[in-house]
């Protein structure tokens, strides 16, 4: 029982990192037409 | 493009978005250049198809040519175009999707399409709704079934704050349009603001860990941001290297902002407060597309076909009814050269006298945005060229930038050297063409050493 406390305890305890998606995002924007930019 | 090569490098999927202004230079109508532009236009939707772009929003730029010429790019092109609320006038109903969504990462994302008010004009037979009467509701749905809400706007800043505002369960807006200047993420109300610069130079990349909390953790990419911004201006400052810097105004205004930014550093790497692991975060950066930068052989070879396309249908179109009348001003460089003989030698070996065979090398010649600024004119103003069609019946001789881009116009000068004396040029002349836009980094007093001519 006591053992079954202490573990249900630490389960508690420890801290477990909330689980992240991680992605990339890629955005553009007003390219307006613009295949090559000039210069 | 690059984006798969970046995407497999940093082993994490990746989504693509465009938040709006893609096709045409100008909002308005393509009077006179549908059939042309519509080419340009159908290259670029074909090439952001290739690239995995899953959406892209609409703004004034991308109704240039009507909203009929969108939905036919969209049908042959495959890309998605999206807006809540521009609608048919008569059904209300939106003409485009209003949303889309992907699944990212074991994530639902919902991508909305929110398109500024003043993008249609009256009587087409379509409208832009306010977004008042389209977006909370819409957001409030979405919030429902997605885990992250993303907003691509061509509305302004001001109005996108509002929305942050009013529908808090947009998480990030991607904004288009207006000044279109380069924006590192911003917070404000836990809704994210980005945008990057026009013309498609830069690509912003974000990396986002999205977490259950769905909230954002504090930003700190504007430390890296400003860090960016310094970087690039010292290295301006070092390659201007000029003696002269206290008379260059350029010089003295990129000098002072860098100034600010080292105060402004400061200021942020004192304010910097641990981070909650449990909530969202992201980092960001703008890749610069330059052409050194490997390209995608199936995109180049979309872009090529459209530009042969377009060139195809310039050609025929090319008038050679003789000089207009405009023109008739200028003499060209090699008349100048019978007087000037040091002066012209001197001019062909700068950039200034291949410029036209650095356009055809890019397959280019027939942009007149881009020609504009590669030939002789008497004025650099792109709507009254266009107006007058001088750029479809340009002779060989002002085909490059010759004495006259810097000095004016000189037929009268060489009918009678004495009485009509050509300009001397000042800054304000290769800003014309030299802007920030087509050269961020021109510095006047550095460059102009490499074209003034020698002294008589």
């Amino acid at each position: 029982m006591l053992k079954s406390l202490l573990f249900a305890l630490l389960l508690t305890v420890t801290a477990v990192p909330a689980r992240a998606a991680d992605f990339l995002l890629f955005y553009a924007n007003d390219v307006r037409g613009e295949t090559e930019p000039c210069g | 493009m690059q984006i798969q090569q970046i995407a497999e490098q940093e082993k994490l999927p990746s989504l693509f978005l465009d938040s709006g202004g893609l096709l045409f230079a100008q909002p308005g109508s393509l009077a006179g250049q549908e059939e042309q532009t519509f080419l340009a236009a159908e290259g670029i939707a074909e090439a952001m198809q290739a690239m995995n772009c899953r959406a892209a929003g609409i703004a004034a730029h991308d109704l240039a040519g009507g909203v009929e010429l969108l939905k036919k790019l969209q049908q042959e092109s495959g890309l998605t175009w999206l807006s809540l609320n521009l609608v048919d006038t008569k059904s209300r109903k939106p003409v485009f999707a209003p949303s889309l969504t992907v699944a990212i990462a074991g994530l639902s994302v919902a991508v909305l399409g929110l398109t500024d008010e003043q993008a249609v004009p009256a009587g087409s037979g379509y409208a832009v709704l306010p977004w008042q009467e389209v977006l909370p509701k819409a957001a409030a749905a979405a919030a429902d079934k997605a885990d992250m809400i993303i907003l691509l706007s061509s509305a302004p800043y001001e109005v996108n704050k509002k929305i942050a505002e009013t529908a808090p369960a947009i998480d990030l807006i991607l904004a288009s349009g207006h000044d279109a200047a380069m924006t590192h993420p911003v917070l404000s109300n836990d809704t994210l603001f980005a945008q990057t610069g026009a013309r498609g130079k830069y690509l912003g990349m974000m990396r986002i860990s999205w977490t259950e909390a769905g909230r954002w953790a504090q930003d700190f990419s504007t430390l890296r941001a400003e860090q960016d911004r310094l970087d690039q201006i010292s290295s301006q400052l070092e390659q201007a290297g000029i003696k002269e810097a206290a008379k260059d105004t350029r010089y003295q205004t990129l000098l002072a902002e860098k100034k600010q930014i080292e105060l402004k550093l400061k200021a942020l790497r004192e304010q910097r407060t641990p981070q909650d692991d449990s909530l969202c975060r992201f980092s960001n950066q703008f890749i610069a597309l330059e052409s050194s930068l490997p390209e995608d052989p199936k995109v180049q070879e979309i872009i090529a076909r459209a530009k042969q396309k377009f060139n195809d249908l310039s050609m025929k179109r090319v008038t050679t009814d003789g000089l207009a009348a405009p023109l008739k001003v200028l003499a060209g460089s090699q008349q100048c050269g019978k007087c000037h003989a040091a002066q012209e030698a001197f001019w062909r070996k700068t950039a200034h006298a291949s410029c036209m065979k650095t356009l055809i090398s890019k397959n280019q010649q027939f942009n007149e945005e881009c020609l504009l600024c590669h030939v002789t004119l008497p004025y650099y103003d792109l709507a009254k060229v266009k107006a007058e069609r001088l750029l479809a019946q340009l002779p060989e001789k002002l085909q490059n930038v010759g004495c006259e881009s810097c000095h004016g116009p000189a037929a009268a000068h060489a009918e009678n050297p004495t009485s009509a004396r050509a300009a001397r040029p000042t800054e304000q002349t290769c800003k014309a063409c030299h802007t920030p836009e087509q050269d961020d980094g021109f510095v006047f007093a550095g460059k102009v050493r490499q074209v003034r001519c020698p002294n008589r």
